[in-house]
């Protein structure tokens, strides 16, 4: 990327001290410029696919080893230990957690979002490697939910992040998410989960429903 | 039930466990009201002034050692707020709520950003993405002011920043009072207020999805027999 | 044939044998533990299925050079481990290059692949991994202490440091095991390998509910496969050392899976009984009774060789 393209928000209200400050400053703007590009400035890229019988035992392999984010973002995560232990157990379909974005590849939005809880749904979500599913649990993601009127709760997940399946309920049973992830699984095979290529071939809408609802942004836009 | 005109309501408080402690009060201060709920829990109003020495000497004289909450009634109809500490004594096993009614504010004073709207918070990124070091530089305007407590008790510092960021209810002295609570890059004013409306708000700021209808039975019945009466508020498609 | 080029594809040939060995044993392990739990656990082919998602993993991330050198240093770690120790005694297929090395060239791999690990993770920038690297690295010097001086006590019993003439003098029925003729030093040998496979209780390395992984944290993609690959070869070349050292060494393919797995219970066994050490606990933990049997083992040894 060219010199100073500050992309963060030019929101002259957020200056609370009264001097005017046009921007806020992205974290990468003191840095030399062969360090810069190590922090985020470049838009995400859509991969295509392989193709052929290689596509179809690589979803094969990502079907059944589905790496799932440890991150408990709302009430959904109560449903995630009992799906984690003995009497419903997801380890035997091939479902693990990791605690890294880095290394999953599935994130779970467990309910109910609030402005500040999407700020790192979003930051956590592009770190993930392409490619990534995101189920999305419970009716506050579908419609706003128990929390459709709140101030501080999001209405449609799906406009900040893409989401692969919906599971409804209030919270869905652990059955209901092993469901979930069966449809998921069918998704992979078909090759339809393609949320990471979609999210970037649509970046600049995301990023503009994120950021008109994340009014302190003060991360790079991008958070590879 | 906590009545809005302050009279006398539920029991006496003859028969409860905080008579003692409400006749002490009342020897020493003036009372606006005082009644009892139930047995073991009851409400003193009191005036503004006198809340500091009231709470000093209920904790150190009387026993009530243990601040359970500190949170506030907005009463748009009488032009108040009316905030509400409740103490709790280990040796009666009883709760005594101290109720303080102070002007609600209808324009947002004080503060230094002249040209932000009611309310704008701040936190640790935002400062020094700014350049300004520390948090006491700035203060967020608010509607009205009370006296800190956060000498008496150290956990009241916390309520006190969730008041001002919820309903615009500034403490000088107590510590970060100014920083962001719960609610990030809030712009608006704060949500708590009853002249806020959240739902209209919910509509504008976020996408709902059309087409969300209730199927809840009194609405549907409400409907069927009364189509001419406007809608309730908690429901309708 | 080229002799050596003989010698190269053999070892291939034995490296890849030990490869699926490994995994499986790894869903063996995590099948036992999951049962120990009251669960069904994952697949016993679950090692492959990860490793081959994380190689058509479509993007990645680096941090430099260093970063990438982390999981090549570990998995030259395990290799060298393992092409140094004859797995097989006496057989052609797996002799590997035990001629050209020695115990000393053993315990330099095995600590080499985590001080590369060391560098590669902290070159990553991320807190935890750091964190989790100077608790690996400790951990590490506290166990290589009864490790270092049961080996001594093994070469002041045999005379000798090469791995094959251990085995060697250990053939010949059970009564010429060194877990027989040295007990002390097999008990502080087998401490130490407790530490050595980061089990429990001394998993807090890699502890996923406290630092999110440990020194792996930023690694993903083809780097984290190339880490599991590495880890499953590497658990069976410290196996067949340990087979090697203390319990008689294996003439037959089968009798190196079954001690293997024997000697790979022990770890499971006492891993799902108990809870997770602090690290400057099982410092101390090492430094105290197994360096003092250790000790006694070397103490041992000597009289027995200046006895008989």
């Amino acid at each position: 990327m060219s010199e100073a393209k500050i992309l963060g928000t030019d929101d002259e209200q957020l200056d609370v001290s009264g001097k005017t400050r046009s921007t806020m400053r992205l974290p990468n703007l003191d840095l030399p410029e062969e360090d810069r590009e190590l922090y985020c400035d470049a838009r995400p890229k859509a991969v295509a696919p392989y193709r052929g019988v290689l596509e179809k035992f690589a979803n094969w392999a990502r079907a059944n080893s589905l790496w799932i984010l440890g991150f408990g973002t709302g009430c959904g995560a109560i449903e995630l230990r009992p799906l984690m232990t003995s009497r419903f157990d997801m380890y035997r379909y091939g479902i693990q957690p990791r605690p890294t974005p880095r290394q999953s590849g599935v994130f779970i939005i467990g309910g109910y979002a609030s402005v500040k809880t999407l700020k790192r749904i979003v930051r956590s979500y592009e770190q993930m490697q392409n490619p990534k599913f995101v189920l999305a649990l419970g009716s506050c993601t579908i419609n706003g939910g128990m929390y459709w009127d709140s101030y501080n709760t999001i209405n449609r997940i799906d406009h900040y992040i893409p989401v692969d399946v919906y599971i409804a309920g209030c919270m869905p049973r652990p059955e209901a998410l092993i469901a979930g992830f069966g449809k998921l699984k069918e998704l992979i095979r078909a090759g339809k989960a393609e949320g990471a290529n979609q999210y970037a071939e649509n970046f600049d809408w995301y990023k503009a429903n994120q950021k008109r609802i994340i009014r302190d942004w003060n991360m790079p836009d991008y958070n590879w | 039930m906590i009545s809005e005109t302050g009279t006398d309501n539920g029991r006496s408080l003859s028969g409860s466990r905080l008579a003692p402690t409400v006749g002490d009060l009342e020897r020493r201060f003036d009372l606006t009201d005082a009644y009892a709920q139930r047995n073991s829990l009851g409400f003193v109003t009191v005036e503004k002034g006198d809340l500091i020495a009231i709470l000093t000497h209920l904790r150190d004289g009387l026993g009530f050692k243990h601040l359970v909450m500190l949170t506030a009634v907005d009463i748009i109809e009488r032009g108040i707020l009316r905030l509400v500490y409740l103490l709790h004594n280990h040796e009666l096993v009883a709760d005594l709520g101290v109720q303080v009614e102070i002007p609600r504010g209808e324009v947002a004073t004080g503060g230094d950003a002249a040209g932000a709207r009611n309310g704008a918070g701040h936190n640790g990124d935002t400062l020094r993405a700014n350049g300004l070091e520390s948090a006491e530089e700035v203060i967020r305007p608010y509607f009205t002011e009370m006296e800190s407590i956060h000498h008496l008790w150290a956990q009241a510092a916390t309520y006190q920043r969730e008041l001002k960021e919820m309903f615009g209810v500034h403490f000088p002295g107590s510590p970060r009072v100014d920083e962001e609570f719960a609610l990030e890059g809030w712009k608006d004013i704060p949500p708590m207020r009853r002249d806020f409306d959240t739902r209209e708000y919910s509509e504008r700021t976020f996408f709902p999805r059309p087409g969300r209808v209730t199927h809840d039975p009194v609405e549907y019945m409400k409907k069927q027999m009364y189509p001419d009466q406007p809608e309730s508020i908690g429901g309708g498609a | 044939m080229n002799p050596v080029l003989l010698q190269i594809i053999y070892a291939i040939l034995s490296l890849f044998v030990i490869l699926n060995w490994g995994l499986i044993l790894g869903g063996i392990t995590a099948r036992i533990t999951a049962r120990v739990q009251g669960r069904i656990g994952i697949p016993v082919w679950q090692g492959y299925i990860d490793i081959i998602k994380n190689y058509f993993q479509r993007t990645s991330v680096t941090h430099g050079i260093m970063f990438y050198l982390g999981p090549i240093f570990r998995v030259a770690g395990g290799v060298g481990t393992y092409l140094f120790i004859p797995a097989i005694f006496g057989s052609v297929l797996f002799a590997n290059f035990h001629f050209a090395g020695d115990l000393l060239l053993v315990m330099y791999f095995i600590f080499f692949g985590q001080l590369g690990m060391a560098l590669g993770a902290g070159e990553s920038g991320h807190p935890y991994s750091a964190i989790g690297v100077s608790r690996g690295l400790s951990q590490m010097t506290a166990f290589e202490v009864p490790f270092a001086l049961s080996v001594i006590a093994l070469a002041a019993q045999y005379h000798t440091l090469s791995i094959t003439d251990i085995v060697a003098a250990q053939q010949g029925g059970i009564a010429h095991w060194t877990m027989v003729t040295n007990p002390l030093a097999v008990v502080a040998g087998i401490i130490s390998f407790l530490g050595m496979t980061m089990h429990n209780p001394f998993s807090v390395v890699i502890a996923p509910q406290e630092i999110p992984i440990g020194p792996p944290t930023e690694y993903h993609s083809s780097f984290l496969a190339l880490l599991q690959t590495n880890r499953a070869i590497f658990n069976v070349a410290k196996l067949v050392l340990f087979m090697n050292l203390f319990f008689g060494g294996a003439t037959t393919i089968w009798g190196m899976l079954i001690k293997t797995f024997l000697l790979y219970m022990i770890t499971v066994i006492v891993g799902v009984s108990f809870p997770r050490f602090r690290v400057d606990q099982s410092i101390r933990f090492f430094l105290r009774w197994p360096t003092a049997i250790a000790l006694a083992s070397v103490v041992f040894a000597i009289v027995r060789t200046q006895l008989f």
